[in-house]
């Protein structure tokens, strides 16, 4: 059981040792090569879904792999190689297969990296009615991925780095957007993102604002501003806002931080409970990928490290 | 379900496929009776009673001597019987009226009294402390208590779907997007005409029709209550909040209203709410700035770590209040008419003793109702948290919040009323119901399902 060996505590090679990893996006993936790469025999990536990668598998533009991978990909071709690299290194991925408590898991060392999703409209309390239509950044990209219809006319609410994400797939789904709308003073991007998104695609980003309402019976027929403004459209996409995916450490008794919500950890992301750590946005919220797999990499020796303590 | 064949004769038409509704039809398909539901939506259960506060109430709080007293009494001795039988949830959390101020500490004893002459002994009148005792997690200032034991929580969108696939399970017939606009009585048959001309015949009708129900009550020349729909809306938080409640905490009620109350729900949440506002539009079940801003205020005196959770989801229901404050039960002989109306909040609970009241009334019609010498029921998959989910056994987990497999939402699709849309979805199976509300799973579900976010 997790907990004998856990307080065993004395081996000091990395032979025999097992750890697993929840979660098989750019962090988990990431510490798991890493973890083999430095001789730890038994690496166990568990995954919910039915396919490794996390978000960068649907996030399908340029922009991930430079600071790890020194390269620049699409998302899904970052997530292809993470998977791979993984695959040669001899990780045992486990897909399809939710952990729903740590209790019963059997390792030296337990790596969270559940990453985070991004709050839909319910959380972030905006009134009115409940058609279909409102998405966030993450079920635009997959049902964009599976060439799905969206809609035609969409406002997307944020102006964060994956607000322009947004962008970028709607228009490759057909979907127009009529505006960006943040209440903060000005948008939160890279300025070449704010380039693109103001002359590529020419989309209005409206500073100062926030959604007040959203109108439509079936579907999304309108939103209406705060400041009073009303704009006819059939799609809202709510952007950014992440929040970690902390139920699994929750109900683990983590400690955790209540600003970002995640776990607390220390320098060596070593959350409050022993051999238990935490990385990637799960720990961050809103990282890059690269950066999320930075950490993997880092965990990965911190951990070795730590069996040799 | 069968086609709508002009021959077709029914002896009891129900219009309206809400909870009350099918409860009735349930309850008629278990004699030698034709019966159909005739629903204007796309789906039972999907109109006023879809929103709902989900619990089971003893009736403690009713006016002694009301129809609303003895009936949700009665249902809910017959629903909390009926519901382990059928795998409706059922949690028995029992509930705990606060008293926040000495005001209401003082008119405890009047509530427990009250609670005795509607048949209800339970209730135990405890001080402040034992309040914190019981639950710890309240906000300051509670003065006293009255614990409502038996005051349960139930799931609210399996009961009216257990009953509907029960009566068709015995030969009842669900029509689906029928609107009944108009009632034509003749000498022993009843044509009903829906808004597209089409028409259905029935020897006995029955008016389920929730907020339409005076409309529909008038096409039959008939008066004596207008629905003036009173919105409630309600904030569910994240499940990881739920440690924070043992039980219902309940507002001393007003006359007016019940108040706002803080429950578990049998999904493993907490739901606060609801608000009680007078709206004029029969379709206005969106939720408001104002109503949002009102129950994370109360939420925060009551229970003030609850606000610290995340929202899982907002929404709102309309009751079918009417001028009075009773149900408004009738029934015409003349024209084989039963009318089941102005049934709020409490028609959930009371739904099963309210198909009692339609079949007594029925029969005071003429109506010869003989029972059947067996019956078939039905089973349904339990959505509770306490309750052993598909996802335990096997079965690809396909909506990781609530955790709902592959083969529950390919079933939930094929059911004897199928899910036909993405709401349809939601309260067959809890997909799309939870934290995440499709970040990860909304494009699977379209792939699962064959339909569009698009329309």
């Amino acid at each position: 059981m997790q907990s004998d060996r856990l307080e065993r505590g004395t081996v000091t090679s990395t032979t025999g040792r097992r750890v697993v990893i929840v979660g098989a996006g750019p962090a988990g993936l990431s510490a798991a090569i890493a973890l083999r790469r430095l001789g730890v025999q038994h690496v166990t990536v568990h995954e919910r879904e039915q396919q490794a990668g996390g978000i960068p598998r649907h996030t399908d533009h340029l922009g991930f792999g430079m600071r790890d991978l020194h390269r620049v990909m699409s998302g899904p071709r970052y997530a292809r190689a993470l998977i791979d690299r993984a695959t040669a290194a001899g990780v045992q991925l486990r897909l399809g297969s939710p952990l729903f408590s740590l209790d019963d898991v059997d390792a030296d060392a337990i790596v969270l990296a559940t990453g985070a999703r991004e709050r839909p409209r319910s959380a972030r309390l905006v009134p009115g009615d409940r058609p279909i239509g409102i998405l966030t950044t993450g079920s635009l990209q997959q049902l964009a991925l599976k060439g799905l219809p969206v809609g035609g006319r969409a406002v997307i609410v944020g102006a964060e780095h994956v607000s322009f994400s947004a962008i970028f797939t709607l228009a490759h789904v057909g979907c127009r957007t009529l505006a960006m709308v943040t209440p903060l003073p000005r948008h939160q991007s890279y300025a070449v993102l704010k380039l693109a998104a103001a002359t590529v695609r020419r989309v209005p980003v409206l500073t100062g604002v926030d959604i007040a309402e959203i109108t439509g019976r079936r579907r999304v027929e309108s939103v209406t501003l705060t400041d009073g403004r009303r704009i006819e459209c059939d799609t809202v996409v709510f952007t950014g806002s992440w929040i970690p995916d902390n139920e699994l450490a929750r109900r683990s008794g983590l400690r955790i931080d209540p600003v970002v919500n995640g776990p607390v950890v220390d320098d060596s992301f070593r959350t409050s409970r022993d051999n238990i750590f935490a990385i990637g946005n799960l720990v961050h919220r809103v990282a890059a990928a690269d950066r999320c797999a930075l950490d993997g990499r880092a965990v990965a020796a911190l951990v070795v490290g730590h069996f040799r303590d | 379900m069968s086609a709508s064949a002009d021959a077709t004769v029914y002896d009891v038409a129900v219009i309206g496929g809400g909870v009350v509704g099918c409860a009735v039809a349930r309850l008629l398909s278990h004699h030698e009776l034709d019966v159909v539901v005739v629903e204007a939506g796309p789906d039972v259960g999907a109109g006023t009673s879809k929103a709902n506060t989900a619990i089971l109430h003893t009736g403690f709080d009713a006016t002694p001597g009301t129809l609303e007293a003895r009936l949700v009494a009665r249902g809910y001795a017959l629903l909390r019987e009926y519901a382990p039988t059928v795998g409706i949830s059922i949690e028995e959390v029992g509930a705990l009226l606060v008293a926040w101020d000495d005001e209401q500490a003082a008119a405890l004893a009047s509530l427990a009294a009250k609670a005795a002459s509607n048949g209800y002994t339970q209730t135990e009148i405890v001080d402040g402390d034992a309040v914190y005792d019981f639950e710890p997690h309240l906000g300051e200032g509670a003065t006293g208590g009255m614990l409502v034991p038996d005051e349960h929580i139930i799931d609210p969108w399996s009961t009216p779907l257990a009953f509907a696939y029960e009566a068709l399970a015995n030969d009842a017939s669900v029509l689906l997007n029928r609107r009944v606009v108009q009632c034509q009585v003749g000498d022993d048959l009843t044509t009903l005409i829906t808004t597209s001309g089409q028409q259905i015949r029935t020897r006995f009708t029955v008016n389920a029709a929730g907020l339409y129900g005076d409309e529909l009550h008038r096409t039959l020349g008939l008066d004596g209550f207008t629905i003036r729909p009173r919105r409630g809306e309600l904030i569910v938080f994240d499940k990881l909040s739920r440690p924070l409640l043992n039980r219902t905490v309940l507002p001393v009620p007003t006359s007016t209203t019940k108040g706002v109350l803080v429950a578990p729900t049998v999904f493993g949440n907490v739901m606060l709410g609801p608000t009680a506002d007078d709206v004029d539009d029969k379709t206005a079940t969106g939720s408001t700035r104002s109503g949002i801003d009102s129950l994370l205020d109360k939420g925060r005196r009551i229970l003030p770590a609850l606000l610290d959770e995340e929202v899982t989801s907002v929404y709102a229901g309309l009751r079918a209040a009417t001028e009075h404050s009773d149900y408004q039960i009738s029934h015409e002989r003349r024209l084989r008419y039963v009318c089941l109306g102005g049934i709020r909040s409490t028609g959930l609970t009371s739904s099963m003793a309210l198909a009692e009241e339609a079949l007594l009334r029925l029969i005071d019609c003429g109506l010869v109702a003989q029972p059947k010498d067996k019956f078939n029921s039905i089973q349904m998959t339990p959505l509770g948290e306490i309750d052993e989910r598909p996802y335990q056994r096997s079965g690809q987990i396909v909506c990781h919040c609530e955790r709902v497999t592959v083969g529950e939402v390919a079933a939930a699709c094929v059911a004897a009323v199928p899910a036909v849309d993405f709401d349809g979805l939601r309260r067959r199976t809890r997909a799309l119901a939870g934290r995440c509300q499709g970040f990860y799973c909304q494009a699977e579900l379209c792939s699962l399902t064959g339909w569009s976010v698009a329309l």
